[in-house]
């Protein structure tokens, strides 16, 4: 039994722009499943794109930290269904209740776990783009997946260019804000890195109100990139003249993130060092000593 | 009227109202960590009713809030404040000689203490020291929270620990005066038991043989007793045992979970490619983007595309499609 028969649509879990969410089961092992249902009314030119992005990407990669896509069907409206695991919770609720007490060990746990996912995409040439606590789902167990994989692309030819329009804008890495338009993986892990700031804080770490406040924000708080720590930056194409903000001390980062250890800075810091050259990949960040030291993940 | 010499107050009288001891047996007499003023109970209430005023004494401008008024421990107001200043201090400073690697280390640390406590009640670099206090609870908050958080549960254990003492305490007695009191029954009974025995006896039944098998009578049951309490004895025994033991179970459940290795990766990463890189390609239209400023400033490495490009085209290998095909559910 495969395709649209397998599956019993229940309770409508939530609704967005393009897709609307229902909670199912699937038939032949009686598995709770979600469905998310892609609109396609209102689109005259098809299928939206990224439907068929999550479709493209979510195929590929099978990892214990990315969402499992288990079946596409289309049903009786031609409709495109995505059946997905159900995952109650993501890592912005519990961020923002304040009713949760969260633990090193919890944000330990959670980076780990964000980072091997991220690791996974990466290895398989892929990018998420679109990396923040929003689209970390929780499943019932604690285990944090990567979800939303609706920006994601596939990096191929160097010589095609990408829209620097991508990422959520408090997770936007500086060269995106920038307007690069050959970057790598190295965006990714900018994100990872304010999620990691925002687990901490619990309260986002750079909330710009709009895309040139954003840039602002996040040199204040990390320092304004120079020809020297950053080859060839002034010549990305939005780069202007920026006020001089020093890079944060080890001193001051402390003081921020006052719970924080040694390690834990260390690992921050190489996350969100603003050259996306000299930034740590996933392979670093989780070979760091943080994932070492106590307590243990 | 004699003046009051507020520099030397009488024990027992309050220089606000002056009320004595004497005629008020009731009087409590209260301080104020701020100054050390006493006043009493009664004045505090009046003074302060309506918020933070300052301190009744001459020459103490201090501004006092009632709630910050606190019953007196010590009659000598220095030792009063000197423990009140070690309080505080210890609550920052609260690590123990174990958290030391060498004993040199640990003695330092008290010196430190020393050091800040004597400052602060001899009014000695206040600023410096406070200053200094400030910086040490910022540089270890998470270290003295932990330490606190130790404290409470190792108070808990002793107040358990001391239940349970007086618990068995209060078993023990029963038992041993059980004992007694079957003593002076059975040293009774026997004596009306021998005589009985005697009076009734006949010639072929030995006065001997009567009183042996009454003195082990006596015995036995006296052994009852005591193994009655040895069982006791050994139940306090492992009680204590195991709310020792329960409140380690965190030191043992850590080392538990150190014995599994962590993996960064789960275990699931290629460390050896299955193709061997070379440095250098040459590729005449790739090789241009290594110097284009745009490629350079977005992070991109050409290296990252060559080892992208050439993991897709051996990754291939050791996949069999119609393998996969018939182990996985219809994607």
């Amino acid at each position: 039994m495969s395709g649209i028969d397998n599956y019993t649509k229940s309770k409508k879990l939530g609704e967005g722009t393009y897709a609307v969410v229902y909670l199912g089961t699937q038939i032949s092992t009686n598995r709770e499943v979600a469905i998310k249902e892609i609109k396609t009314e209102g689109f005259k030119d098809g299928l939206d794109m990224s439907a068929i992005r999550e479709v493209k990407y979510l195929q590929e990669i099978k990892h214990p930290n990315v969402i499992e896509l288990i079946d596409v069907f289309s049903d009786s409206k031609q409709n495109l269904n995505l059946v997905l695991e159900v995952l109650p919770s993501d890592l912005e609720k519990i961020l923002r209740d304040k009713n949760i007490v969260i633990g090193g060990v919890d944000v330990k746990r959670w980076l780990l776990m964000l980072l091997r996912g991220v690791y996974h995409c990466h290895r398989n040439g892929i990018l998420h783009r679109d990396l923040k606590p929003n689209n970390l789902l929780m499943d019932r167990l604690g285990n944090l997946k990567i979800a939303d994989f609706g920006l994601a692309r596939c990096l191929s030819q160097p010589d095609e260019k990408l829209t620097s329009n991508v990422v959520t804008r408090w997770y936007r890495a500086p060269e995106l804000l920038f307007g690069a338009r050959h970057y790598t993986g190295a965006v990714d892990v900018w994100a990872v890195g304010t999620i990691f700031a925002e687990m901490m804080l619990r309260t986002p770490y750079l909330p710009g109100s709009d895309d040139a406040n954003q840039l602002v924000i996040t040199i204040q708080a990390l320092g304004t990139p120079t020809e020297e720590m950053w080859p060839g930056v002034s010549h990305l194409p939005l780069y202007n003249n920026l006020t001089i903000y020093p890079v944060p001390t080890r001193n001051e980062l402390r003081r921020r993130f006052a719970a924080a250890s040694d390690n834990a800075l260390t690992l921050l810091e190489g996350m969100m060092i603003l050259n996306p050259s000299k930034r740590w990949t996933c392979e670093q960040a989780l070979m760091s000593t943080y994932f070492v030291e106590e307590p243990t993940p | 009227m004699v003046e009051l010499d507020w520099d030397n107050v009488p024990k027992d009288l309050c220089p606000v109202c002056k009320t004595d001891k004497y005629l008020s047996p009731e009087i409590q007499f209260k301080i104020n960590p701020e100054c050390y003023h006493k006043i009493c109970d009664a004045c505090v209430d009046r003074i302060f009713a309506l918020g933070p005023s300052p301190c009744p004494y001459p020459n103490c401008d201090k501004i006092l809030r009632r709630n910050k008024f606190k019953a007196q421990v010590f009659e000598n107001l220095i030792v009063e404040k000197e423990c009140d200043i070690r309080r505080r201090v210890i609550s920052v400073y609260n690590k123990k000689e174990s958290d030391f690697q060498t004993i040199e280390m640990y003695d330092k640390y008290l010196e430190e203490i020393e050091d800040i406590v004597f400052n602060l009640l001899n009014k000695m670099d206040i600023e410096e020291t406070e200053n200094k206090l400030k910086q040490y609870s910022i540089d270890n908050k998470q270290s003295i929270e932990l330490n606190n958080a130790r404290k409470e549960q190792e108070y808990e254990k002793f107040i358990k620990l001391q239940k349970l003492e007086r618990q068995y305490k209060s078993e023990r007695n029963r038992i041993n005066s059980e004992i007694m009191e079957e003593e002076k029954n059975l040293k009774n009974l026997s004596k009306v038991q021998i005589i009985d025995q005697l009076q009734n006896a006949s010639i072929d039944k030995d006065p001997e043989e009567i009183l042996e098998t009454i003195r082990n009578n006596t015995i036995e049951k006296m052994n009852r007793f005591r193994s009655q309490l040895d069982k006791l004895e050994v139940k306090y025994r492992k009680q204590k045992d195991a709310i020792k033991r329960n409140l380690n179970a965190n030191d043992i459940k850590n080392e538990n979970k150190s014995k599994i290795p962590f993996t960064p990766f789960n275990g699931d990463r290629m460390i050896e490619l299955p193709f061997k890189k070379s440095d250098n390609y040459r590729d005449p239209f790739y090789s241009k983007l290594e110097e284009d400023i745009q490629f350079i400033a977005s992070g991109f490495k050409i290296n990252e595309f060559y080892e992208r490009s050439l993991n897709a085209a051996f990754s291939g290998f050791e996949c069999i499609i119609s393998n996969e095909k018939e182990s996985s559910t219809v994607i």
